[in-house]
């Protein structure tokens, strides 16, 4: 395997062509937002015939949706553009029973995308005529929303709502051939959904076994104590180092370019990298021990160790976040608040206590957030260290949800098993939210 | 000034000799390098406070060379003790020895001569030091017929990411401006929904997205991935660019508009060009988001000419003993470039991450 001027060219255009598209597509539906939003009907007639145009298009994207999820050509991507081509013949066939099928078969004229675009463009024309300008206020913000509107709802409510589906189905391997025959791989699709299969899977979840041997329980149990024993090691590790470079120090430039390396190492080298050291014999982490007095340590082989391994290595990965981030809080606190305090006889603790502390806090606060999200859902350190073994002992929620769909092929359960993850953190996010009234910052 | 040093302070320098004295005779006579090593160092030490403790105390120096020594130890400002300092160096060279030794470790197994590769070696440059795995990673080895990969896999990274991070930017510079500047109905909804996709763990929505992607048959390609990867990271990309619009003054667009320009011009002609630093971050960052991403792209690849890199690495990582020199080399070689680019752009990404929660 090896890199060809071939492969070089075809990707180029594959992506050159894609890149393209997206860009065309946004502007499509900005031309479109644009006319709805920033012009209104001349008169009356006018009227209806915008709304004739802009329903037609709802409706063409409606219908197009529908026959593409519940008639199901969704599973060849060929057949479902050229029924996308040829969706203006079959809408005028199917509303007034003219058949113009044979006039507008877009697919069998030359250049298929370019009659598309002559057809928008013509429809955007007629919208054009048929109105005239309105006082606007805000609507620009939303032509410049809605290409990320677009692109959440396409890749992350859509497959949500999707994994809501499909946890109340019954895909595993053996099903998986029958579902895909029945075109059920989508999210309008009604083919074998049903409550039962829902309460089995969501049951299934907190009673049975989540990807092969452990139980929803233990693994949550053991993410709990992962998560806290790393973020309690981030934090007081990395206060401790930020502290002691917030002094006058020479080469503190040095020291904090070389503190900060762990993080800006690739996650995915650090962890394999890791996995070797944690080796018996050629490891360097067991030589060091021997090279102290101390016997070698069979690592990756009992759960203990296994544990005691991953948390070396996502604590040695994520110290220096933390330091950075409070190292730049130290910076930033008046330093006439010490002088002060040293006039009140404040010793070295009481500063840190009374000082330091609270004038950390609005630092401290949202990346610990952050630092117990990424900790709770690392897959990475994880899975590239032990492949949470030995025995699913060091398997996390996130690794054990992955487990179950990639190497057991339980589908149904790993889409209950994910909604359960996400109800989990998304209470506690909302609890947090509450609590610090953290949304505050994002509206001003 | 010299005659203000106190006097215990000399009592160091025989100290530290000690410790190096003994650490010197107990390498040389266990035969053990690292001992050595340690001994070395507070032997520097050593030296390092008798030259300071000579420029400390010696009359103050016009010019010279002696003048730039005496410079660099005379104390600048508030110090602490001596003692304390001591304590916190030695505390700090300690953790960045931690931090560093692991990296290195791997640059020294990228080294090693095959026949070395599995040693008990705890040295940095090892014995017999050589280029032959960069080699064979990148061009093969001709011997065994073996074709190097590293350059395909580094290209389908470069062209997944790219591209990904390309799009990415695009929508979240429009989506930023929007809600950085218009007070319209449905912004703070809008913001609470972008926040919320962002606490959706990728390995959730994996599934769902893969039989997506295989319904449309778009695994083993580009699109596939890019699709996957493109909007992962625009809730955030929004959010540090709408922190930073917020931070240019409003009045330079309204300027621009008394004088006739849309408020699209004002966007496209004051705004963008103001912040093309922060595009440029916001880029990074998409950039290295998916550039050193596995979890996603293990799902969607499957075909051994769409690996990405993290995906290449896993397949040396499956046969160890005998690849772990290769392993080592397309670390180093993939690396370095994304560590440099981290370390240049970290002041700015960090920036970003606590820009929405100083402000409150």
């Amino acid at each position: 395997m090896t890199l060809t001027l071939e492969h070089v060219i075809s990707s180029l255009i594959q992506v050159s062509g894609f890149v393209l598209a997206v860009i065309l597509g946004i502007i499509i539906l900005e031309l479109l937002l644009w006319v709805m939003l920033y012009r209104r009907a001349r008169n009356k007639v006018a009227r209806g015939a915008i709304w004739l145009i802009e329903g037609w298009f709802f409706l063409g994207v409606g219908f197009y949706v529908f026959f593409y999820q519940v008639i199901g050509f969704g599973t060849d991507m060929v057949e479902a553009f050229n029924k996308l081509l040829n969706l203006p013949g079959d809408l005028i066939y199917a509303w007034t029973g003219l058949d113009l099928i044979p006039l507008v078969h877009l697919d069998q004229l030359p250049y298929p995308w370019l009659w598309i675009l002559l057809l928008f463009a013509g429809l955007w024309v007629a919208l054009y005529l048929l109105s005239k300008p309105k006082p606007v206020r805000n609507e620009m913000a939303y032509l410049l929303v809605a290409p990320a509107v677009v692109g959440i709802l396409a890749l992350f409510i859509y497959p949500f709502l999707f994994e809501i589906r499909l946890s109340f189905a019954n895909l595993v391997l053996t099903t998986f051939k029958d579902y895909r025959q029945h075109d059920a791989l989508t999210l309008f699709s009604t083919y074998g959904v049903s409550l039962a299969y829902g309460i089995k899977n969501y049951k299934g979840v907190f009673t049975g076994t989540v990807a092969k041997s452990a139980t929803f329980w233990q693994v949550l149990g053991w993410n709990v104590v992962w998560t806290v024993v790393n973020v309690t090691l981030h934090v007081s590790v990395g206060m401790a180092l930020a502290l002691l470079m917030n002094r006058k120090l020479r080469l503190r430039g040095l020291y904090r370019t070389l503190l900060v390396i762990p993080w800006a190492i690739p996650q995915v080298i650090a962890a394999m990298a890791w996995k070797q050291e944690f080796n018996y014999h050629y490891g360097f982490i067991n030589n060091v021990l021997q090279l102290l007095g101390f016997e070698a340590i069979n690592w990756l082989q009992d759960p203990f160790h296994a544990r005691m391994a991953v948390i070396i290595v996502n604590v040695w990965l994520g110290i220096p976040f933390m330091m950075v981030i409070i190292l730049g809080g130290l910076q930033s606190i008046d330093k006439a608040l010490y002088e002060a305090a040293e006039i009140d006889g404040a010793g070295a603790w009481a500063q840190f206590r009374h000082v330091t502390l609270p004038s950390l806090k609005p630092v401290i606060t949202p990346a610990v957030i952050l630092g117990t999200v990424w900790t709770f859902n690392m897959f990475n350190v994880i899975w590239l260290v032990t492949q949470g073994g030995p025995q699913e002992k060091t398997d996390l929620l996130v690794t054990s949800l992955y487990k179950s769909f990639v190497n057991f092929y339980r589908y149904s359960h790993a889409a209950a098993f994910g909604m359960v993850i996400f109800l989990m953190l998304l209470s506690f996010t909302v609890v947090y939210l509450k609590v610090t009234g953290g949304l505050k910052s994002i509206y001003e | 000034m010299q005659n203000h040093r106190p006097f215990w302070e000399l009592l160091f320098i025989p100290l530290v000799a000690l410790i190096a004295i003994y650490f010197l005779q107990r390498g040389v006579l266990t035969q053990v390098n690292a001992l050595v090593v340690l001994g070395a160092f507070f032997a520097c030490l050593t030296l390092l406070l008798i030259v300071r403790e000579i420029a400390l105390r010696a009359p103050r120096q016009e010019q010279g060379i002696f003048q730039k020594i005496q410079a660099f130890y005379l104390p600048r400002g508030r110090e602490d003790s001596l003692f304390k300092r001591f304590v916190i160096h030695l505390a700090l060279i300690t953790a960045s020895i931690i931090a560093l030794y692991p990296a290195l470790r791997v640059f020294s197994i990228s080294l090693r001569p095959g026949s070395q590769l599995v040693s008990t070696d705890l040295r940095i440059i090892p014995q017999g030091a050589t280029l032959e795995h960069y080699r064979e990673v990148m061009f093969g080895d001709p011997e065994t017929g073996k074709k190097g990969n590293f350059f395909l896999w580094t290209w389908n990274s470069l062209i997944i990411t790219l591209s990904t991070a390309f799009i990415g930017v695009i929508i979240a510079a429009l989506a930023g401006y929007a809600f950085s500047r218009f007070q319209f109905r449905g912004r703070r909804a809008g913001m609470v929904f972008f926040l919320t996709t962002q606490m959706i763990p990728a390995g959730m929505l994996l599934l769902p997205l893969w039989l997506m992607l295989a319904n449309l048959k778009l695994t083993d390609t580009y699109l596939g991935m890019v699709i996957a990867y493109s909007v992962s990271s625009v809730p955030f990309s929004i959010w540090i660019l709408k922190g930073y619009y917020d931070t240019i003054p409003f009045d330079l667009e309204e300027a621009a508009m008394i004088d006739g320009a849309s408020q699209l011009e004002a966007f496209w002609r004051i705004l963008i060009p103001l912040s093309i630093p922060a595009l440029v971050i916001v880029f990074l960052f998409n950039f290295m988001a998916a550039w050193s991403e596995y979890m996603v792209a293990n799902v969607i690849i499957k075909d051994p000419m769409m690996r990405t890199w993290p995906l290449g690495l896993s397949e040396f990582a499956g046969s160890f003993q005998t690849s772990y020199g290769p392993f080592a080399a397309t670390s180093i070689l993939v690396a370095v470039p994304v560590m440099a680019l981290f370390l240049y752009s970290a002041k700015w990404l960090i920036g970003g991450l606590t820009l929405g929660s100083v402000k409150g």
